[in-house]
């Protein structure tokens, strides 16, 4: 088995609310990903799926327990994509390469790859104004894919698609994930999606990271 | 109706035109752009200067910003009598009047428009590991353009109102003198003459102001229809 890209091992945080105490939103929650494995988190709103990505990706300063993973090797996709509206397509995507040492050419280069990779090559000199839903999606997937990172981390990115939008997108995406064997986390509410897009499905609830076990075929 | 004190507008025309003829006009309206765009300067490179180093640094926030708010509501004019104690009748006074009416509304638009930077902009920059710098000049300063373009139009529409106020009664040039001088002389054509030139010239340099946001906020106009 090759070793995992990231482990998340009996984390914790809570929130201070306005009586002084704690509420934890997180209680030893664990999981492990292996490269090129995708874990699904489902839960309800406020279950803290939102907190346990930010813990990862270091928005959110680490409570109790456990985070290992190259900080320098995560990506993340936003619900709201997060594209910076005064840059093109290619400039932002181009972002995610500028705190390397690489060359304007070999940064070139690898920004045209990636958006080719999701099929927006053609839309690189356009402003995130002037892209539809979809292909703004592509365009930050492209963004959190350019700089080869090996944890994806997908906050519901899929929410705002429409659902032929969403499923061509999904069998694209998870193409490119198996072929450059990057560990995903997707954090969704919609069990469907986990269920046709990931190799694992797990419930957060009560703070608590529990597999569970279901039929694929009934969902795909 | 008194044509004296109420003079037609084709007076105030032919005023004007032999005023230009003449030349008596010009040098006051030279002495005046050249306060204007001094004192602009100063205080829309600094207003911006502060507001981005007050948005970005919430310790001398912290420090600094108490003060600023304290200042703010001065009106500019009042700094009049102190500015003529501090530099005498000339240049000086009229650009320190106009650096004060231009640094505000510059810093505070700037200011605002840093510390409203979306969440999700902050979490790119984070997540796509760009350094301070980089962070600046690609995402919070794009972000805060519209923000410092809005205190830069303000800043032009107060400077012309304090530069009439401040050459009335500090200077022995430009518009608000040549108002000032002709009153006494009881010469209300010229005045209204000068009034106009006034409007003109306020036009022409906030046209200018949005012809520079047209051209750096293009982004904003754009549309996938």
């Amino acid at each position: 088995m090759n070793n995992p890209c990231l482990v998340v091992d009996k984390v914790s945080f809570a929130y201070p609310t306005n009586n002084g105490s704690k509420k934890y939103i997180l209680h030893e929650a664990s999981l492990s990903l292996s490269p090129g494995e995708v874990v699904s988190v489902i839960g309800e709103n406020g279950s803290g799926k939102s907190t346990l990505l930010s813990l990862v990706a270091g928005f959110l300063e680490k409570g109790n327990g456990k985070i290992l993973v190259d900080s320098k090797k995560i990506s993340i996709v936003f619900q709201d994509m997060g594209l910076l509206e005064w840059k093109s397509a290619f400039e932002n995507v181009e972002l995610s390469l500028l705190s390397s040492n690489l060359m304007q050419v070999q940064r070139k280069n690898i920004v045209g790859e990636s958006l080719s990779l999701l099929g927006v090559l053609g839309a690189k000199d356009k402003l995130p104004k002037e892209l539809s839903g979809g292909m703004k999606q592509r365009v930050a997937i492209a963004r959190a894919l350019a700089s080869s990172p090996k944890v994806l981390l997908l906050d519901e990115p899929f929410s705002a698609l429409d659902w032929k939008t969403k499923r061509a997108l999904q069998k694209e995406l998870l193409k490119i994930i198996k072929k450059k064997k990057i560990g995903v986390v997707l954090v969704t509410h919609d069990l469907n999606e986990a269920v046709f897009f990931s190799d694992k499905v797990l419930m957060l609830s009560n703070g608590k990271l529990k597999r569970v076990k279901l039929n694929s075929t009934l969902f795909k | 109706m008194n044509t004296f004190l109420f003079p037609s507008p084709i007076e105030v025309i032919f005023q004007l035109a032999e005023l230009f003829a003449g030349g008596e006009i010009i040098g006051h309206i030279v002495s005046s752009v050249y306060r204007v765009l001094i004192g602009l300067f100063f205080g829309i490179i600094l207003g911006a200067l502060c507001g981005y180093a007050l948005g970005l640094n919430s310790v001398l926030n912290g420090l600094i910003n108490p003060i600023v708010q304290l200042l703010r509501p001065i009106p500019p004019i009042a700094w009049i009598p102190i500015a003529i104690l501090w530099f005498g009748i000339g240049n000086e006074s009229s650009f320190f009047i106009i650096f004060i009416a231009s640094f505000f509304p510059v810093f505070t638009n700037v200011f605002f428009g840093v510390t409203s930077l979306p969440t999700i902009f902050a979490k790119v920059s984070k997540s796509l590991n760009l350094p301070k710098w980089q962070n600046f000049v690609h995402v919070v300063f794009p972000f805060s353009m519209p923000y410092f373009l809005t205190g830069v139009k303000t800043a032009v529409g107060f400077s012309w109102m304090v530069i009439i106020a401040a050459e009335m009664i500090a200077s022995q040039s430009g518009l608000g003198y040549f108002i000032e001088y002709n009153r006494l002389l009881l010469e209300p054509d010229k005045i209204m003459a000068a009034m106009a030139v006034i409007g003109v010239l306020g036009f022409i340099f906030n046209y200018l102001v949005v012809l520079l946001e047209k051209k750096l906020l293009y982004w904003r106009s754009v549309s996938n229809e």
